[in-house]
């Protein structure tokens, strides 16, 4: 049986092997791994990219005291990008099935045209969730806009729901089962499950999110965020102002869960969260301009060569 | 010229599944239509399309490998104007020449060939002439299928464009999902052409996880063969579509049990399969206990499972599923997809369970913070209405008004379950679940599902009277807010399906025969909005009433009227749609008549005169009737009025219709022998008013004059 954390090695190492930089996860609260700056940033302008790493995903509203066997506050993803987007990138992901021990030809794999669309970062892309006998186990997309711009080269993004993908590989129902890692402790066998590690997180982040939280506090987060967010920017500081953005997208998000946003106020909150994702996205392409696209240059010179 | 069969396949990733299909026959359509064009098809040339996940292909027999050559004749000059007084060419005519390239031509004399071309001197029709007859050599079928196969890419109706990079990773192309490998073959030999970035060979790829590297396909006649036994693929998607069809129907026997196929759900599987194989798994049986309207939803839409019904038509504890594997242990493919639906069915019967534990009625008041639209407020704001408008027809059709009352308040209350909200066509349907084991009547439960009714053009009407009250009252509700914000429908463009609402109306009014005047129920529905939320209300009014006239039309012609018989029934003006049938029967009984055309074409002609007149009187008097024809046919009117209005108040409208047979030998000779417009002012206005009231009996029943042309 493969363990959490081996599920992640054998990826990494998968991944790794494919020309992957391996990354550590953005250390922000955010709710998928597109919104790692590896993704979301670099899927912007003509420079070429490739990274993978695990993103734990925060999604307030999901969140479920820990009693739900199946949903959570915070879960884990594992993320690999490759721009451009090679030709043979479908077989990459067959072969990374295969590196964590999937025999596809006793397993049923699909893709099932499922498109991405994210209003509130101005994102939106091509591709399927990739079935394994009925069940989604992969996010597969071919970035067509971020931010508002055009992907060119598009980015071809994989992402994997860690936590999904073991339950079925340990065969397990409920996630706080999972064997998270295990060993052998003075000749007796030892088990560590993902309840042990984050079951208390769970509970303590739903009573956040639902009840501790403090609407006011959070409302004038958003704000300063957002004005931070718009400051950085004019400063031509992309990277920083990302970073407040992502915090206003997240205070949002506890916001929603806390029901202290109306339907009408909702679409508001998009809007704004909007105006500023194109506009960092903006700025990180010309800041990258005005340094002259260097990662480009090296490829050319390369080809030249 | 020998012939031969074309395949040209396009290897792609995973294809839309919806848009497979339109795509395939797009794509072989295209292909056929640029070849055809080019002269490169033979009147026996048969094509077929096919259409898997990861290929579009076509197939078509007696395919030229060159097109004929043409022999053409082209109109140059008028010979006085190519030739001079000493017959020698003129500048004009050398210039014209020379700019065709053919300049060669002035020097043999005309009529001799030079090359494929000759020059010759016929008359025009009118005058001599200088012509070139000439030949356009033919082209090979690279060129032709290069050019049909980039017209065929660029016109795919393809749902979404994808833009990707080649494998330099600068060369930007768009299509639907990234293509792999073109193949284009004429009996055995490649046709080279190219496209996205592909020239093509002879090479694909087969199944994605069952066929091991890449299929070589011999001659375009092997395809289909070589793709079933080296690639493991069934490329046509009718084949494939028939071939699932036929294995679920041997699974569910074998089960003793009907599976449920809906023809959607068949076409999207078609298209995620490329070989086919039906597996049969299951769940446990306490999810039965859920409705199973939402059990059979949660397999059809979330998972492409086929749900199956036992003898007695009770839904089963076991379904099948299409798989894309082929395997002797499918063991994991099955215990996983049942694994997947038990949580999907968790899910289910978990909002069934919470969505009992709160009753319709306590939901209502929550309806006010669901906005309908933001111009016409809430769900509750609607529901209010509806239950007004509603409790009106009741009262107009003489019924109980308690049950109506509160179906049309508990109508709208499943839109705050958590089933309905995951799954918005059950709405009504979890309504009438929720009603019953809330202990509503059961004329209230099954009045909150079929006020939806009907919901799709040849669906059932509600068959209760307070299921069709609360129906009538929530489609008037909705056209005349919508209609009444300016929300009407334009050209393809119908997002709140106006016309599938006034649809409804028209089919219960009409095909229940409810005594109910449309204008007035449209009345009564503007008149429950509260002032100032709706502009122009007349307006909207009198628009709608000519869309529910459009539709009314629309209905009458599919049911088989033809125009003449559905406008002179339509023009006649009256809005109890009840009548409308009885009306054309009578037309059509009427058109039988031998007098029936005469008597038309007098109709129209009383119109017309009518039409251009002054100041004409209700009446006539007999005794100012001078010429012999007028007071026949004042006496003829006289003796057919009174019983016609009789036959029309009891609504014999094909016997009325009938007993104007009577008037059409005075009708003609009135016309044969009498002036209407006399100098005499007093003769002038009593003829008028003879017409006028004649005319008016004639139309009662529908617009006779509209029956005249064809």
């Amino acid at each position: 049986m493969i363990t959490f954390q081996e599920a992640i090695l054998r990826l990494q190492t998968y991944w790794n092997q494919q020309g992957c930089a391996l990354l550590q996860p953005i250390d922000l609260e955010v709710g998928a791994g597109t919104s790692h700056t590896a993704t979301f940033l670099r899927a912007i302008g003509p420079e070429p990219w490739r990274a993978a790493y695990v993103q734990p995903s925060r999604r307030p509203k999901d969140a479920r005291y820990g009693e739900n066997p199946n949903r959570l506050h915070q879960h884990h993803q594992y993320q690999v990008v490759l721009k451009p987007s090679p030709l043979d990138i479908l077989d990459l992901y067959v072969g990374s099935l295969h590196a964590l021990g999937i025999d596809t030809k006793k397993n049923d794999i699909r893709f099932v045209e499922d498109n991405w669309e994210n209003p509130t970062l101005g994102c939106w892309g091509l591709g399927w969730e990739v079935w394994m006998n009925g069940m989604e186990i992969t996010q597969f997309t071919y970035f067509q806009q971020v931010g508002g711009l055009e992907c060119k080269p598009i980015t071809g993004e994989i992402t994997y729901g860690l936590e999904r993908l073991t339950m079925y590989l340990q065969n397990v129902d409920n996630i706080f089962d999972l064997v998270y890692t295990r060993w052998k402790d003075r000749g007796v066998e030892r088990v560590l499950t993902y309840g042990d590690v984050f079951h208390q997180n769970e509970v303590e982040q739903s009573a956040y999110n639902f009840e501790a939280s403090d609407a006011g506090v959070l409302l004038g987060q958003f704000s300063l965020f957002e004005s931070e967010a718009k400051r950085l920017m004019d400063a031509q500081l992309a990277l920083p102002a990302y970073e407040m953005v992502l915090k206003c997208s997240h205070t949002f998000n506890l916001l929603d869960a806390r029901g202290a946003i109306s339907v009408t106020e909702r679409a508001g909150y998009i809007g704004r969260i909007r105006n500023l994702a194109r506009a960092v996205a903006q700025s990180y392409y010309e800041s990258r301009e005005r340094l002259g696209f260097p990662m480009v240059v090296d490829v050319q010179k390369q080809e030249a060569a | 010229m020998p012939k031969a069969s074309l395949l040209v396949e396009l290897q792609t990733e995973e294809l839309p599944p919806k848009a497979l299909k339109s795509l395939s026959e797009a794509f072989a359509s295209g292909i056929e239509a640029g070849l055809y064009s080019r002269q490169f098809l033979s009147p026996e040339s048969r094509v077929t399309a096919y259409g898997a996940p990861r290929r579009l292909a076509v197939h078509i027999t007696h395919v030229l490998a060159r097109s004929a050559d043409q022999p053409f004749k082209q109109k140059l000059m008028p010979l006085t104007v190519a030739r001079d007084a000493a017959r020698n060419w003129t500048q004009a005519f050398l210039k014209k020449l020379e700019g065709m390239g053919r300049g060669h031509l002035a020097q043999v004399p005309v009529g001799t060939a030079a090359g494929p071309d000759a020059l010759a001197v016929e008359s025009d029709g009118k005058v001599d002439a200088v012509f070139l007859h000439g030949v356009t050599a033919g082209q090979g079928l690279h060129v032709a299928l290069q050019a049909a196969l980039e017209e065929t890419v660029a016109g795919l109706p393809i749902p979404k464009v994808m833009s990707y990079q080649l494998a330099d990773g600068v060369t930007t192309v768009q299509f639907v999902r990234p293509a792999h490998r073109l193949i284009a073959m004429r009996g055995h030999e490649v046709v080279p052409v190219h496209v996205l970035g592909l020239t093509s060979g002879t090479r694909t790829l087969g199944h994605r996880f069952m066929c091991k590297g890449e299929v070589v396909i011999r001659s375009a006649d092997s395809y289909v063969e070589q793709m079933q036994f080296e690639g493991r693929v069934i490329p046509s998607f009718a084949a494939r579509r028939e071939q699932i069809e036929d294995k679920l129907q041997r699974a569910a026997a074998s089960l003793h049990a009907t599976v449920v196929v809906p023809d959607e759900l068949l076409d999207e599987v078609t298209a995620l399969v490329e070989w086919p194989t039906v597996y049969e798994s299951g769940f446990e049986k306490e999810f039965l206990s859920v409705p199973q309207e939402c059990l059979i939803l949660t397999m059809q839409q979330n998972q492409k499972y086929f749900a199956l019904r036992d003898a007695q038509g009770a839904l089963m504890d076991r379904f099948l599923l299409v798989s894309n594997l082929d395997t002797h242990h499918p063991e994991s493919i099955i215990a996983g997809n049942a694994r997947v639906v038990r949580a999907r069915l968790a899910d289910a019967k978990f909002f069934y369970d919470q969505d009992r534990k709160q009753t319709l009625e306590s939901r209502v008041t929550g309806l006010a913070s669901v906005v309908y639209h933001n111009k016409l407020g809430s769900q509750l704001e609607r529901v209010e209405r509806i239950t007004e408008i509603a409790v009106g027809i009741a009262r107009q059709l003489g019924q109980d008004i308690t049950h109506v009352e509160r179906a049309a308040r508990l109508a709208k209350a499943d839109l705050r379950t958590l089933m309905v909200g995951e799954f918005p066509e059950l709405q009504g349907i979890m309504g009438e679940y929720y009603a019953r084991h809330d202990g509503e009547s059961a004329d209230v439960a099954t009045a909150i599902r079929e006020h939806y009714q009907p919901r799709f053009a040849g669906d059932a009407l509600p068959s209760t009277p307070a299921g069709t009250c609360v129906a009538l009252a929530d489609k008037l509700e909705t056209v005349c807010g919508l209609f009444g914000i300016g929300e009407k429908p334009t050209g393809e463009r119908d997002p709140y399906a106006l016309r599938r609402h006034a649809l409804g109306v028209l089919r219960m009014l009409k095909e229940g025969g409810l005594p109910l005047d449309l204008g007035a129920l449209l009345d009564q529905a503007f008149a429950a909005f509260p002032a100032g939320m709706l502009k122009d209300v007349a307006g909207a009014r009198a628009a709608l009433i000519a869309f529910f006239n459009d539709r009314l039309a629309g209905l009458l012609r599919e049911e088989g009227y033809d125009a003449n018989e559905v406008d002179a029934v339509l023009a006649e003006g009256s809005l109890r749609i009840d009548r409308v049938p009885r009306r054309l029967a009578a037309v059509r009984a009427f058109m039988e008549l031998p007098e029936a055309v005469s008597l038309a074409a007098a109709n129209k002609r009383i119109g017309n005169i009518l039409k251009k007149a002054d100041g004409v009187p209700d009446s006539f008097d007999r005794a100012l009737l001078l010429e012999p024809a007028e007071q026949a046919l004042g006496a003829a009117y006289a003796e057919v009025q009174p019983a016609a209005e009789e036959l029309f108040a009891k609504g014999d409208y094909t016997a009325m219709l009938r007993s104007l047979a009577p008037l059409k030998l005075p009708v003609d000779r009135f016309f044969d022998d009498v002036m209407v417009n006399v100098d005499d002012v007093r003769l002038r206005a009593n003829r008028l008013g003879l017409l006028k009231g004649l005319h008016a009996t004639m139309n009662r029943v529908a617009d006779i004059s509209k029956l005249t042309a064809g």
